[in-house]
């Protein structure tokens, strides 16, 4: 195999007492999905503002195509896409407006610019909405807005955290589509995420998460042999050490004290 | 406007390349910056967001009432014979304006949390970041600074010719670099002693108390200074001088303009151009690596410092419920009023808006009444002397309806207005109860306190005679209050409305009917306050009405809601 597009090593991070990361190693190259997953508060989303080169304060050694994350930030930005959990956008402006400013601070020619923008929201089903202020869209139509703000200046690395929040099932196929085609084409694509089931059909490789380290590192089919049909019970096997179904027992028998009550 | 400011900026692009900037970054972030500026609502102008008209409008509204204020202030310019006082005066009033609109109207986008998750991710440099923000800082100062320096240029080009506009033009310029640097360690202090979670509920009351003060300084100040006595004072005289900025501004004009020469003067002027660069300096290299900084860390969820005021926040919250829950059991008639009681008991305290909305009141009732209490023929000291014999009591009496109808015309609004789809979900037979839940909630915790405060004031000015009227103005304001409830405004579920439809249609017009009412009841009150039987014969008729229309509010049914 070639050299690891992002390569990470003896990852550490905390906040004051509390350990968020806690030694993660791991070698991803071109071309690769990586299904990022793990329980909440497991760090998934701390791992990703580091690699993008939000967050210098760590342990560790990070790079992205041998690029350090401490020391060359700006470079690493410079060829990535990102796609934030939190839908945050200058909503007050219209898509072609926002498209232009991302566009414009990866240096991005302006005719191809408007002209990326425009197939890319008509693809999307919203070239009539292209003039339109953010803050009159609904949910799945912001997150359609973000995802192309992630990709329209042709990223090598692409960071989904989340990507298809809020999306019709419609929007969620061709978003699946894109991230296969995009793999394809030699893109690495690192998908963070809980939604299982398209992680699973995404991801040629998953990585577990939990409590700050690797617990589980391959391939679905994998990961499958190992312990469980789904990456759902594969989650919950190698994450929570619960039954659910005496929990969801215990859930349903709360009522008991009520009726009693009431009685 | 902007499109001209934009260009100027770009003009320097040579000079901003030299300092490591990226200029086609830095038009980027300015461009959208600007753009966004202007689509947005200002202490100013709340009704930003209506239509896109507005939107092209909202830059003139500030900038229109930006030459008003600066209007009003070039007084000082031409009352007092030594120029240093007016300037002093003048540029006092012009840098607490334009700090105090800086923090509170502009904070909000200084202090952009989106930017962290927007820009950061991009490849901009630190210097990239840091000048398009000074700039952004620039171009919206700039659009005031003119709108506000224009009567006072007019009047000193007319007064003193063109070196008088040049020495003015750079006591504005160097002004503007010390309101800057006062503005960035405001800052700087208040994310020092709170956190940056504290940071937004501060800032709102910083808003609070700027609408207060700039409303008490307008009505009062004129009232309590005879102006007859001030017009020959010369500031000069006083050693505290030293230690005030406008006044190393004016000493700048006295030295050049007047040919005064004295130590104080030089060592004013010395002040005035020496500091700047000072603060220049401090601005560039010390000032926004911490705020960068601190800003960063808004964001990262700042896992050490969160936990905690989040734990004092919730144990004053279990000290404060336990008010709220004896005042719920004590004045509730059932388990869904008691519910929407400590509801809204919570959400007045905790809303934002609704407080920015609210709590002004509570400054400019006070105000309010000094205003009209001292206004009359003499001395301050003679219309203090007289008012114990006076009548004005029952001004205060019915300025008090205010505290009562404002928070209760805003209980309908809210941010999340949408979250009232709880109310419909829940299988509440009649909504009337969440209603009068909270109308009680509004009465228990803004009304009835506020209003033993100022039957205390009463007593203590004019003695046991007020206590038959405090009684009537009591009845009457509730029984106005039920009426703004049940008649005039459209029915809602409390915090269900947008607050763009605040000033639409019935939501004014109750507002006005109100203050109509409780206006003629406090004229028929004027007329029998002599008769105390009467009074109290009054007081009844009014508390029975109130408690009949309020028992009907409290049945209010589903279909008598405006949709």
């Amino acid at each position: 195999m070639d050299t690891p597009i992002i390569s990470i090593k003896g990852l550490r991070k905390s906040y004051g007492a509390n350990q968020v990361l806690n030694g993660i190693d791991l070698d991803i190259y071109p071309g690769q999905v990586i299904g990022y997953i793990g329980p909440n508060g497991a760090g998934k989303s701390t791992t990703v503002r580091i690699l993008i080169g939000l967050d210098a304060q760590f342990e560790g050694e990070v790079s992205l195509k041998g690029h350090s994350v401490k020391s060359d930030a700006l470079a690493i930005k410079k060829i990535i896409g990102y796609v934030p959990e939190q839908a945050e956008m200058y909503e007050v402006l219209t898509p072609m407006e926002f498209l232009e400013l991302v566009g414009s601070l990866h240096h991005m020619d302006k005719a191809v610019l408007e002209e990326r923008a425009t197939r890319m929201l008509s693809f999307f089903g919203l070239e009539d909405h292209k003039d339109q202020r953010i803050d009159t869209f609904s949910k799945g139509m912001r997150q359609k807005v973000l995802l192309i703000s992630g990709l329209i200046h042709n990223p090598e690395i692409i960071f989904l955290d989340e990507p298809l929040s809020g999306l019709d099932a419609n929007s969620v196929i061709m978003v699946k589509e894109i991230i296969a085609r995009l793999a394809a084409e030699g893109k690495t694509i690192f998908y963070s995420s809980h939604m299982m089931d398209i992680v699973e059909k995404v991801s040629d490789r998953i990585v577990l998460i939990n409590q700050g380290q690797i617990i589980a590192d391959g391939p679905f089919e994998a990961l499958k042999a190992q312990s469980g049909n789904s990456l759902e019970q594969i989650f919950s096997s190698l994450t929570s050490t619960e039954n659910f179904e005496s929990l969801a027992g215990d859930f349903l028998d709360t009522f008991q004290d009520k009726k009693a009550g009431d009685e | 406007m902007n499109k001209l400011l934009l260009r100027i900026v770009f003009l320097f692009n040579f000079l901003w390349e030299r300092l490591g900037v990226d200029t086609v970054q830095l038009k980027a972030i300015l461009t959208t910056k600007v753009k966004m500026d202007s689509r947005r609502a200002s202490v100013f102008n709340t009704q930003g967001r209506t239509s896109k008209k507005a939107l092209k409008n909202q830059d003139w509204v500030s900038i229109i009432v930006f030459f008003f204020i600066g209007l009003f202030f070039i007084g000082p310019l031409i009352i007092f014979q030594e120029s240093a006082t007016g300037f002093t005066l003048y540029f006092a009033g012009w840098m607490v304006m334009l700090a105090m609109t800086l923090i509170t109207d502009f904070t909000e986008v200084l202090i952009d949390v989106r930017d962290n998750y927007i820009l950061l991710p991009k490849p901009i440099n630190d210097r990239t970041l840091t000048i398009s923000r000074l700039l952004h800082i620039g171009i919206y100062l700039s659009k005031l600074v003119l709108a506000f320096v224009l009567p006072a240029a007019i009047f000193i080009g007319i007064k003193y010719g063109i070196l008088g506009l040049i020495i003015f033009g750079l006591q504005v310029l160097l002004g503007l670099v010390f309101v800057i640097f006062i503005v960035n360690l405001t800052y700087l202090l208040i994310l020092r002693i709170s956190t940056p979670q504290k940071f937004k509920e501060i800032l709102n009351y910083l808003q609070i108390g700027f609408t207060v003060t700039i409303f008490s300084a307008y009505y009062l100040l004129p009232r309590l200074v005879d102006l007859e006595d001030y017009e020959n004072a010369n500031i000069l005289l006083s050693p505290f001088v030293v230690f005030s900025p406008p006044s190393w501004l004016a000493g700048l004009w006295s030295l050049i303009m007047d040919g005064n020469q004295s130590l104080v003067v030089l060592l004013l002027a010395a002040l005035a151009v020496g500091t700047p660069f000072i603060c220049g300096w401090l601005i560039l290299n010390v000032l926004t690596k911490a705020f960068n900084q601190k800003m960063v860390a808004m964001t990262q969820g700042g896992g050490s410092t969160k936990p905690k005021p989040e734990k004092e926040g919730e144990a004053k919250a279990v000290k404060q419920s336990g008010l709220m829950e004896r005042l719920a059991n004590a004045i509730c008639n059932n388990e869904a009023e008691k519910a929407a009681f400590k509801w809204s008991w919570r959400l007045t305290a905790r809303n934002r808006d609704y407080k920015l909305r609210v709590y002004p009141g509570f400054g400019m009732v006070p105000a309010f009444f000094v205003y009209f209490a001292l206004n009359g023929e003499g001395s301050l000291s003679e219309r203090m002397a007289a008012l114990p014999e006076s009548g004005s009591y029952l001004l205060l009496i019915y300025f008090c309806f205010l505290l009562l109808s404002t928070p209760l015309l805003s209980s309908q609004y809210s941010n999340k207005q949408i979250a009232s789809w709880i109310f419909h979900a829940a299988p509440l037979k009649e909504p009337g109860w969440i209603l009068s839940g909270t109308a009680k909630a509004i009465l228990a915790k803004f009304f009835v306190p506020t209003y033993l405060i100022m039957f205390l004031v009463g007593l203590g000015i004019w003695g046991t005679k007020v206590i038959d009227d405090y009684m009537l103005g009591f009845a009457n304001i509730l029984f106005v209050g039920t009426m703004i409830l049940h008649f005039f405004q459209p029915k809602k579920i409390p915090f269900s409305d947008s607050w763009d439809n605040i000033n639409k249609g019935a939501n004014f017009s109750a507002g006005i009917l109100s203050l109509m009412l409780a206006g003629g009841l406090g004229a028929l009150h004027y007329l029998i306050i002599d008769n105390t039987v009467l009074v109290l014969g009054a007081a009844l008729v009014a508390i029975v009405g109130w408690f009949f229309v309020f028992q009907a509010y409290q049945k209010t049914a589903w279909e008598k809601l405006a949709m």
